[in-house]
């Protein structure tokens, strides 16, 4: 495929864009998982494909450090997440609508369907 | 089977350091580009580093834009990456590794720029020891 044929958008253009489903707006981007299966890239090795999208309402425990999207550890950090920890959600990149459209834009992110669990 | 691995951009990639070829320091992952195909789906495409495009992503696009210029314009060869494309990345850990030397790096452009322009006429600026 050509170059010419894609679309080149930051991730730091990414994040923080409102995420707006069916039902309305469920939160802000926060992070963009990538898994390394994509297809093989100058012959070597495999590409990170883009999977999905971190979407959660707002970002402080992440800047504190406290959190990263997810716990894991011990039972009692667990419960402390569970009881503090923000909800985070997942948006499969396969259900974001239109992306090339974000590129070079501030236009929230639309997806489809329903949101998942983070994997 | 070998499970794929995974990442977390904002987490394990942005701001995290870069590692040259030969063990040196080569500035920070300033932001992650993606190149998205005519059929929506999107990989990871290069590694973006360098004066300007930490601006960008922290809000000041109209400076992180005339920063990146005026790299260009100091550095008019082009040998000063801002854009290192994935196959420059060697291995991808708790720092991020080069197969290419940090003075090809747009990070490390301004530094070299203010040491031989600047620096090194100051009278007694090759006495030091060089780092």
């Amino acid at each position: 495929m050509g170059d010419d044929e894609l679309v080149h958008l930051r991730v730091g253009s990414l994040c923080g864009r409102p995420v707006i489903g069916d039902k309305g707006r469920i939160g802000i981007v926060l992070d963009v998982r990538v898994v390394q299966d994509g297809p093989m890239k100058d012959g070597l090795k495999n590409s990170f494909r883009v999977d999905g999208l971190v979407v959660g309402r707002g970002q402080f425990t992440e800047r504190l450090g406290l959190f990263r999207h997810r716990i894991h550890g011990p039972l009692l950090l667990r419960l402390l997440d569970g009881l503090i920890g923000p909800e985070r959600k997942y948006v499969p990149w396969t259900q974001v609508l239109d992306p090339s459209a974000l590129a070079g834009t501030d236009e929230p992110v639309r997806f489809e369907g329903s949101t998942t669990d983070l994997p | 089977m070998t499970e794929a691995r995974e990442l977390y951009v904002l987490v394990q990639l942005l701001d995290h350091q870069l590692i040259d070829e030969g063990g040196e320091l080569a500035g920070k992952i300033d932001d992650v580009e993606l190149a998205i195909a005519p059929d929506g789906g999107a990989s990871v495409d290069a590694l973006l580093s360098g004066p300007g495009v930490l601006a960008t992503r922290t809000g000041h696009a109209r400076y992180g834009l005339w920063r990146e210029r005026l790299e260009s314009a100091i550095n008019p060869d082009g040998n000063a990456m801002t854009r290192i494309p994935m196959s420059l990345v060697r291995s991808i850990g708790v720092s991020v590794v080069l197969s290419v030397p940090r003075k090809r790096l747009a990070s490390t452009g301004s530094e070299q720029w203010v040491r031989e322009h600047i620096i090194g006429h100051i009278p007694g600026a090759g006495d030091g020891g060089s780092h």
